[in-house]
């Protein structure tokens, strides 16, 4: 376009600004931004891709070793445990992927002061904050565990019915939902209180849920189900996947999901009035 | 008035360094006494940050998953002839030394230095760099040592866990750990020297500690590996610094002051392999700066 004096102008042609879309529009170009940038280092991507193998392994080796050793634990057999083994490593995948890039970040973005800059553009902050960078070196983990839970679908028998199939991935999708609400929720805090670092709780969260919640006992289940909904990232999943709970438990995923979203858009707004900045 | 006296020629009146002052800064009381002026400084450093180092161990919680793992598969019968208690006591201890392990520290610290640059400065100092992520590792231990020193028996206690009655084995498990993570720390300092060739190589660095968690014990006993790997694994430096500590105090299997000789002789060795690699490491430094 040219103005008046003949000089040419940008016009934004994308969707409106604020919008959905263009939120989109913005993180994905963001994203293409990561990727650009981690293409100067791609003999550290592939040795990152054959790390990610080994260290599915390692987390592998547990569930293998106590399958050799007994007839499983508490029911869940090699298979089972392989299954939740693959969707913890998606949410592992995910954690390295988007929620430590960006998230892991508010901390020293606050004390630094670039977080201002961010917190400027026409994009709703809490988008911009969780997602805008992506760990791409941690990629390959996604294809890795979506093939170990196919696999151990396979081998212990798959789910008992099409619908089980889509549950399950509903619970999939709701555990990376509170994954993300889990990472915001121990990190928020940073905005108004510079040295805020709580991210122990949500690697704790996610450790715990290396082996199946129930076998933790009675106690330590009720909490890390209705409390702290830690069994929801990677029990439910493979419990629903392979038919072990009642559908109403699809429901409390998604209840929970939807909670966690209203719950964490509340706090941040809340403290993002009392954002005052801290630049180093 | 009386004019200034003019200044003394300095140089020929600068005695040269006697040759004590040039032994002072090398040998190894040097570096002992350099050791601990570090892990003071960082001490004093982290005590600004305590409750969040102390907090932190607390979010350490991998062994205690795989406590739960393997206290229901054990809980029919034991396991290998490892009982529920049994592995309680084993995966408690665990949980104790790989709160102190240096791996990480050691690991990432010298690699991100070695890709800054910020290693250039430190080698103009007069004490080896790599005391500096020891130091830095110490320092955090300090503060989470109370933490697991109250923790590990109360989940011991809650747990039903079983120790051994010989007070030889209460002996020899403390030295073995604290020998066995000397000896990781070294191997941690071997896999930083990685980043010499590798500017940038955390990838890499991250392996070190897949092979703590496996060839530490840390997601089974070595003992219910299958095949030949127990007879194997029962001989190297991740062993000693967890499963080692944790199997004499539960009471699994029959180990004597052999293992404390054995972990020793690794230290000897990995020490005169470091200092070849790290040599020639630093021919290869380019010093890339961020």
């Amino acid at each position: 376009m040219t103005g008046a004096g003949g000089a040419t102008t940008d016009v934004w042609e994308g969707p409106p600004v604020g919008s959905a879309r263009h939120a989109a529009v913005v993180v994905r170009a963001a994203w293409k931004s990561s990727l650009a940038g981690s293409a100067e280092y791609r003999g550290d991507l592939v040795v990152g891709t054959l790390v990610s193998i080994v260290w599915l392994a390692v987390s592998a080796v547990p569930a293998v070793v106590v399958s050799l050793n007994s007839a499983g634990a508490g029911g869940w057999t090699l298979p089972r445990l392989m299954c939740l083994l693959g969707v913890w490593y998606l949410m592992d995948a995910v954690m390295w992927i988007v929620v430590m890039p960006n998230v892991g970040q508010w901390g020293e973005q606050v004390r630094s002061g670039t977080l201002d800059g961010v917190l400027l553009r026409p994009v709703h902050s809490l988008v911009l904050c969780s997602f805008r960078v992506v760990g791409v070196q941690d990629v390959p983990k996604v294809l890795l565990a979506l093939a170990l839970v196919v696999t151990s679908l396979v081998l212990g028998g798959g789910p008992p019915s099409v619908l089980a199939l889509l549950a399950g991935a509903v619970c999939v999708a709701c555990g990376l939902v509170l994954l993300w609400a889990l990472a915001v929720l121990t990190s928020y805090k940073v905005l108004s209180h510079v040295q805020w670092d709580a991210s122990f709780l949500l690697h704790a969260g996610l450790n715990l849920g290396r082996v199946p919640i129930p076998l933790y006992g009675d106690v330590l289940r009720v909490v890390l189900t209705w409390v702290v909904p830690v069994a929801f990232l990677t029990t439910v999943p493979a419990q629903v996947l392979f038919g072990m709970v009642p559908w109403w438990t699809v429901g409390a995923a998604l209840g929970f999901a939807a909670a966690s979203v209203v719950v964490v858009v509340v706090l941040w707004n809340r403290e993002l009035r009392r954002y005052a900045g801290a630049m180093g | 008035m009386t004019p200034p006296s003019p200044p003394a020629p300095l140089a020929p009146s600068v005695p040269g360094p006697p040759a004590a002052d040039e032994t002072a800064v090398r040998g190894a009381v040097h570096v002992v006494r350099s050791g601990v002026a570090l892990l003071r400084a960082e001490v004093q450093a982290r005590s600004a940050y305590r409750a969040q180092i102390l907090l932190g161990s607390l979010g350490w919680v991998v062994p205690l998953a795989f406590l739960a793992l393997w206290r229901d598969a054990a809980a029919d019968g034991p396991v290998g002839g490892i009982t529920a208690a049994g592995f309680t006591t084993y995966f408690a201890v665990l949980l104790a030394m790989s709160n102190l392990w240096l791996t990480g520290t050691v690991v990432f610290a010298t690699a991100g230095r070695v890709h800054s640059g910020q290693l250039s400065a430190m080698l103009l100092r007069p004490a080896p760099p790599l005391l500096v992520p020891v130091a830095e590792g110490l320092a955090t231990n300090v503060f989470r040592l109370p933490v697991v020193l109250v923790g590990v028996p109360v989940l011991v206690l809650l747990g039903g866990g079983a120790v051994t009655s010989d007070p030889a084995d209460w002996l020899l498990a403390p030295a073995v750990g604290v020998v066995g993570i000397v000896a990781v720390t070294y191997v941690a300092s071997l896999v930083a020297c990685v980043a010499f060739w590798m500017t940038k190589a955390q990838g890499v660095m991250g392996l070190v500690i897949g092979l703590e968690w496996v060839l530490g014990g840390m997601v089974a006993p070595v003992a219910l590996m299958p095949g030949p790997l127990p007879a194997l694994l029962v001989h190297q430096p991740f062993w000693y610094a967890g499963g080692a500590p944790a199997e004499i105090l539960a009471g699994i299997g029959d180990h004597g002051p052999t293992v404390l000789l054995e972990a020793l002789a690794w230290v000897l060795v990995l020490h005169l392999l470091l200092r070849v690699v790290w040599r020639r490491g630093l021919r290869r430094y380019e010093a890339v700066g961020s």
